[in-house]
């Protein structure tokens, strides 16, 4: 089936997605810090040794962690164990039928690098752990649902991690204003939203995995200027209690899952921000 | 020794303790098939969707229409469908074999069941004609699994098939400036009619000496035997009936039909048709 094809233009074009400084001006009723609603859910996938749904808004991912397993390449080459991470696209949560592979690289890339600090390699010596994650609908914050997602899964399968770790992706723009204030510092993005401010290059990113325990930063990865003195803080200090939150529901999930394992039924938490 | 322990030391063994005792190590005859739940909710931006659940084993299949260009110059009305599946990791099937070069199974797999899906006995695909040499609807099915356990040509043509019975297509109509067709804001209606679904019903011929197939095999059963599939296309009158063997040892063909066929049938009509209308 080699001849083009493409998916019908859509019948007229939705309006772009607004921003102003006043509250609940998003095009879904949010004011700029609000957060979607979140369900996280352990366990799905019975036959891993651990699993997690995390969905935020429309944006839903799935993980599993298989393993620890024996590896040679990893026993000769390392004293400490390893953590594979692999992370895909479904078929189906993009619109179009576009590739994904660089898309899966890069977020892959970041995973790898917060989750081998976080993931405690060296007490599973010459082993290899295999996570795994889909991404079932792509509506923005793709790279936060997944971190949750894995970070969920890895604490239901029981491995070694320094905390429980949760992330988030803030952002900040400048936006025209008669007053002197003109900045401003936006939660979680859709991908109406996403598509359009972030490729134009006007929107400062930030994406932060908090160990919830301390308040230490785990994951921390920006693209853009800070535009002001304050910026870093602001946005630092909202990720904070984002993740803690996050953070919270997580520890009632996996205590929820937990007693729900010793009276054998299933279990599952949602939360609202 | 704990029994659980052996299944896993010795899963020959155990399957085959369990075997000569009448029952499966789940509890089922041999020609009985898992519990089966299917949902047709709607994913995002498919036309059609289905999740099939089988025993712990889960599949999603999402249909989108595309519009693309007849390829058949015999057939210049006729769209057509192409289904792939996927198992990756997630799913925690073994078909990708890590030290070596990876096993074609989910290609041969995609590959038989858009011939089945496709196939003239099955589905009329004029159908998806939008204009005649110039637009088709041409129809990606995509099945996810997102848990493995056995089974892995049943459940996706199944999934499949349940998708594309749930599509409905937009009106589109073509834009000249844009050069392309457009959505229009007219409720999505047409249908995919199926004269008869295909469907497939998979066995597993388990420890050779004694040979027992068992239906609707489960991954621990379908590692231990070869996998023996029969595929089902059209309907009373013009049945087309084709085995598909996927490796492992040879099997005999007398006994194939004389002793699979009827069963296989009676799944077919009794199971999965039910599950199709249901």
């Amino acid at each position: 089936m080699d001849a083009a094809t493409y998916r019908p233009l859509p019948p007229d074009v939705p309006p772009a997605p607004t921003v102003s400084f006043g509250a609940a001006e998003r095009s879904d009723g949010r004011t700029n810090e609000d957060v979607r609603d979140i369900e996280m859910q352990t366990g799905p996938i019975s036959s891993a040794v651990g699993s997690a749904f995390f969905q935020i808004g429309k944006t839903k991912a799935l993980s599993a962690v298989y393993g620890p397993r024996q590896s040679m390449r990893q026993a000769r080459t390392s004293s400490s164990g390893a953590v594979n991470i692999d992370l895909k696209f479904a078929p189906f949560a993009v619109p179009s039928r576009t590739s994904m592979a660089e898309r899966e690289r890069y977020l892959v890339g970041m995973l790898s690098e917060a989750f081998e600090s976080i993931i405690l390699v060296e007490r599973y010596a010459k082993s290899v752990i295999d996570i795994t994650c889909i991404v079932l609908e792509d509506d923005g914050g793709v790279l936060s649902a997944c971190f949750n997602a894995i970070s969920l899964a890895a604490a239901h399968a029981g491995l070694e991690m320094t905390d429980i770790v949760t992330a988030t992706s803030l952002y900040c723009m400048e936006v025209p204003s008669d007053t002197s204030q003109n900045v401003v510092y936006l939660s979680d993005l859709t991908a109406a939203e996403e598509a359009c401010w972030l490729s134009s290059g006007q929107c400062t990113e930030m994406h932060v995995g908090i160990a919830t325990s301390g308040s230490s930063i785990c994951f921390l990865h920006g693209t853009g200027s800070l535009l002001n003195p304050t910026c870093a803080e602001q946005l630092l200090g909202r990720a904070e209690e984002i993740c803690r939150a996050i953070g919270k529901e997580m520890r009632a999930c996996l205590k929820a899952a937990y007693a729900a394992s010793q009276n054998a039924a299933p279990a599952k938490t949602t939360a609202t921000e | 020794m704990d029994p659980e322990l052996f299944r896993r030391v010795q899963p020959a063994d155990f399957l085959q303790r369990q075997l000569a005792d009448g029952a499966r190590p789940d509890g089922r005859p041999f020609t009985a098939t898992r519990k089966m739940k299917l949902n047709t909710n709607s994913l995002p931006n498919c036309e059609g969707s289905a999740t099939l659940r089988c025993g712990s084993s889960l599949y999603v299949a999402g249909v989108r229409g595309e519009i693309g260009s007849p390829t058949d110059a015999a057939h210049p009305s006729h769209g057509r469908i192409v289904v792939t599946t996927d198992f990756s990791k997630l799913c925690g099937a073994d078909f990708r074999d890590e030290a070596g070069p990876s096993q074609n199974l989910s290609v041969l797999l995609s590959k038989t069941l858009t011939q089945l899906v496709n196939h003239h006995k099955a589905i009329d695909l004029s159908q998806l004609c939008i204009k005649e040499t110039e637009a088709v609807w041409v129809l990606y099915v995509d099945v996810v699994c997102l848990e493995y356990d056995g089974n892995f040509a049943d459940l996706p043509l199944l999934a499949s098939v349940a998708a594309l019975r749930n599509v409905r297509l937009p009106v589109v109509t073509y834009d000249t400036s844009a050069k392309a067709y457009r959505r229009t804001t007219d409720e999505a209606t047409q249908r995919v009619h199926f004269k008869s679904s295909p469907v497939c019903v998979t066995f597993s011929r388990v420890l050779d000496e004694d040979a027992y197939w068992l239906a609707d095999p489960t991954r621990e059963e379908e590692e231990l035997g070869t996998a023996l599939t029969v595929a089902f296309v059209g309907g009373a009158g013009e049945r087309e009936v084709t085995p598909i063997r996927w490796g492992g040892a040879p099997v005999d063909l007398e006994r194939v039909s004389r002793r699979l066929l009827p069963t296989a049938s009676r799944i077919k009509e009794d199971v999965y048709d039910a599950l199709l209308v249901g």
